[in-house]
């Protein structure tokens, strides 16, 4: 039998005889692309419940609140009249981050005393703290800043000249890719490249385990031919799987796509390609089916976290590293988001041919070990046959 | 025989003749633990690679690069000598930020004009520009002031009345709860949970299928003491293994524990129960072992994601909202946070409440699952020549 019996066997068995293998495989991925896109819909975290105790009272402060108004970042949940109310408001989970004028702000500040607001955040989610921290030092710093050359033209200083008084040195920022912080634009594509590592590994990581009960009709057939056979359906489905989750991604979840499709076509073949040789090698080496789709689960869950995609590189320690480096993620996942963001990812040859020696390495060993387990299984079988 | 007779029958099969089951009860989140312990051991970034450009050359300018020099978060791995060579750095991600400080920036400075220092931080990973842009306002704040306090004194004032006069507010900064940022107290827990979560459901599916394939077994048992015998088990290890998730965790990996034992024990039990008996629904739905792990490994990291662990649930919409309730994780991860960290937890009475009629639910589901199965199955076994 050749490799188009084979191909043709594969896939009415994954679309006809199991159509479950097939949902998986184009629905699955497609499914997180929706869900997930859905999820981070918000894109950035907005309207802050806050919480405002203003113990002055005067134009100085209501001015400064009004900066904290003004932010769509900020809601303004409350006012409150005493500290223990504010605790306890924080406490309850009411408010996210108080802001607490001091009594004499106007005052101070006008006698050229600088006074402090105090900014008391609850940060056990670290999305909030985050958000905040950057602009609340903004906040702060604008109004100061406005404060500060007032009080230098006091001094019959030009406006111009008090401005640059106050604060001689500015800070440019020019974040570039991601310039509104947008969190769809971080966590898409590597949650849509790990759904598709998800589907693949638990739609073919049967697909061996579950030849060994039923060998016959393949005896003659070489391992090579027989394994390429059924791989090869896999893949073409979840290249199309990549396709259409990439595609809802930017079409409708307004990613943005500044990179080439020669690229992006390349590493999404390449790891697609990969993380099927990895499921091929499970499935090899698993006992059972049961098995075979049970132990990939220990090496694709934690490996999203691990690929330096969210959580970088550069802040792990040796352990972390090494362990990183056996995922095939690490070498996709952040040079698709390179390609979509920057239209250009440095490191995408050096990429492609790592994942392409993995996917040799775990090819071979499918090989060989289905070969030898087959041989074995036959040399079981024969003396039956023989009778 | 009875539903003890079965319990009993349970834990000699979790233990013995399947003991992959308690392993995946136990081990699960144990493992997650520690591995994503290690991964987010460091807390925070730090040594952010950074390329300098340095057209101006002074005194001042050093100064500038000297504190971003003597802050952990930036290493400094390259001084650029064109525009052009700091952006290829930039390009090729050796650098992931780079600061530029323009010509005659210290003369200027001098005669009164305000001078830029440009910042670029390439945005693909908003954990580091997140943490570059927070502290880069900080040093070039800080820098600021100094230097326009110097200049102010030269006037004549007294240094003090300078500085207030350049700085009149002040920021105070109380980070509660977390006040190093750690990435290690806001994300293990919940990623420990998800693990244990996939453990219930791991070993409660193999036990319930089981059962559907060996119908005989109980034939003769009615349904509730079935259930019972069969999901205590699940139900009271999988508490357990929460108890020493805890443990671990805090003494492992220091994560604070601040809520009281028994809330922390009441929210682990109810969430316990849901899981096992939303896997004990699950495994009726699902023809074989092979088919139930599909679908609950499919179901995790959704159930995550939409938990309100991370991405708050305050800024998702109505339909992610929505989405966001039928996962009993929702009702669990982020008040366990909330009681670890905090010491207490807002919506703790009211998600126990939820996770309890959400478990009963699913409990009496199952049950009439069960029965469904069973006659069914009954009867194809009655029809079987």
């Amino acid at each position: 039998m050749g490799l188009k019996d084979i191909i043709k066997y594969e896939c009415s068995y994954m679309f006809r005889e199991n159509p479950k293998l097939a949902i998986i495989l184009l629905g699955l991925p497609i499914l997180y692309s929706l869900l997930f896109g859905l999820a981070y819909n918000g894109n950035i975290v907005k309207n802050i419940p806050t919480l405002i105790y203003d113990q002055d009272q005067s134009s100085a402060s209501f001015a400064f609140i009004r900066s904290f108004a003004d932010s769509e970042r900020y809601n303004i949940v409350a006012q409150v009249t005493s500290q223990e109310i504010m605790e306890e408001t924080l406490h309850h989970g009411d408010a996210i981050l108080a802001v607490v004028i001091p009594p004499n702000f106007s005052q101070d500040i006008k006698l050229g005393r600088s006074s402090q607001v105090l900014i008391t955040i609850n940060s056990a989610n670290l999305m909030f703290s985050n958000a905040i921290l950057g602009s609340v030092q903004e906040i702060v710093q604008t109004v100061s800043a406005g404060i500060g050359q007032k009080s230098l033209e006091g001094l019959s200083q030009l406006p111009s000249q008090a401005l640059s008084g106050v604060s001689p040195i500015r800070l440019a920022v020019r974040v570039l890719h991601n310039p509104t912080f947008s969190y769809s634009n971080f966590m898409l594509v590597g949650l849509g490249a790990n759904g598709l590592q998800i589907a693949i590994m638990i739609a073919i990581c049967t697909i061996l385990a579950r030849e060994f009960s039923n060998l016959s009709p393949w005896r003659n057939t070489s391992p090579l031919t027989f394994i390429m056979g059924k791989l090869l359906p896999y893949w073409l489905c979840s290249m199309v799987s990549f396709i259409i989750s990439l595609y809802i991604t930017i079409a409708l979840f307004q990613v943005p796509f500044r990179g080439d499709i020669g690229s992006l076509l390349l590493i999404g073949s390449t790891f697609t390609f990969t993380i099927i040789t990895v499921g091929l090698f499970y499935s090899a080496i698993a006992p059972t089916t049961v098995y075979a789709v049970q132990l990939p689960m220990l090496y694709i869950m934690p490996s999203y976290l691990f690929s330096g995609y969210s959580w970088p590189t550069l802040a792990m320690n040796d352990f972390s590293r090494t362990f990183s480096a056996f995922l095939p993620i690490t070498y996709a996942a952040d040079s698709i988001r390179d390609i979509l963001l920057a239209g250009y990812s440095p490191s995408l040859l050096t990429n492609i041919a790592i994942l392409l020696i993995f996917s040799l390495v775990f090819l071979s060993l499918s090989i060989l070990i289905f070969s030898l387990r087959r041989k074995k299984l036959l040399q079981s079988l024969n003396p039956e046959v023989s009778l | 025989m009875n539903w003890w007779y079965i319990f009993k029958r349970e834990v000699k099969q979790m233990f013995i003749k399947d003991p992959k089951r308690v392993l995946y009860l136990f081990g699960a989140c144990a493992i997650y633990i520690l591995l994503f312990g290690l991964l987010y051991g460091p807390h925070v970034i730090s040594s952010v690679p950074i390329a300098i450009y340095d057209e101006d050359h002074t005194s001042l300018s050093r100064s500038l690069i000297q504190s971003f020099n003597d802050s952990e978060r930036y290493q400094i791995i390259a001084y650029a000598n064109s525009r052009e060579e700091l952006e290829y750095l930039l390009q090729e991600k050796q650098a992931l930020a780079t600061i530029t400080i323009p010509l005659d920036f210290s003369r200027n400075i001098k005669t009164g004009h305000s001078m830029p220092v440009l910042v670029d931080v390439n945005g693909t990973n908003l954990i580091i520009s997140n943490s570059v842009l927070s502290s880069a306002q900080e040093i070039i704040q800080s820098l600021s002031s100094a230097v326009a306090t110097k200049k102010l004194e030269a006037t004549g004032q007294l240094p003090e009345q300078a500085l207030h006069r350049v700085a009149p507010v002040t920021l105070g900064l109380r980070i509660s709860y977390n006040s190093t940022l750690s990435y290690l107290d806001f994300f293990v827990l919940g990623l420990a949970m998800a693990a244990l979560q996939q453990g219930i459901f791991l070993s409660v599916g193999a036990s319930m299928i089981y059962e559907y394939q060996n119908q005989q077994d109980l034939q003769e048992i009615p349904i509730p003491q079935i259930i019972a015998g069969k999901l205590l088990p699940y139900w009271l290890f999988g508490t357990l293994s929460f108890v020493m998730a805890l443990a671990l965790s805090t003494l492992a990996f220091q994560i604070p524990f601040k809520g009281a034992f028994t809330s922390l024990l009441a929210l682990g039990t109810v969430f316990s129960f849901t899981a096992t008996a939303l896997a004990s629904v699950m495994a009726t739905l699902c023809r074989d072992e092979v088919s139930f792990t599909q679908l609950s490994l499919a179901y995790t990291v959704p159930a995550f994601i939409f938990s309100g662990y991370t991405w708050p649930k305050h800024s998702m919409d109505t339909l992610s909202t929505a989405i966001s309730s039928t996962f009993p994780l929702t009702y669990f991860a982020d008040t366990l946070r909330d009681l670890m960290l905090t010491g207490h937890a807002p919506a703790l009475q009211h998600n126990i409440l939820i996770l309890l009629l959400l478990g009963t639910t699913l409990l009496i589901i199952s049950a009439l699952l069960y029965k469904a199965k069973r006659k069914s199955l009954s009867i194809d076994l009655h029809h079987a020549p």
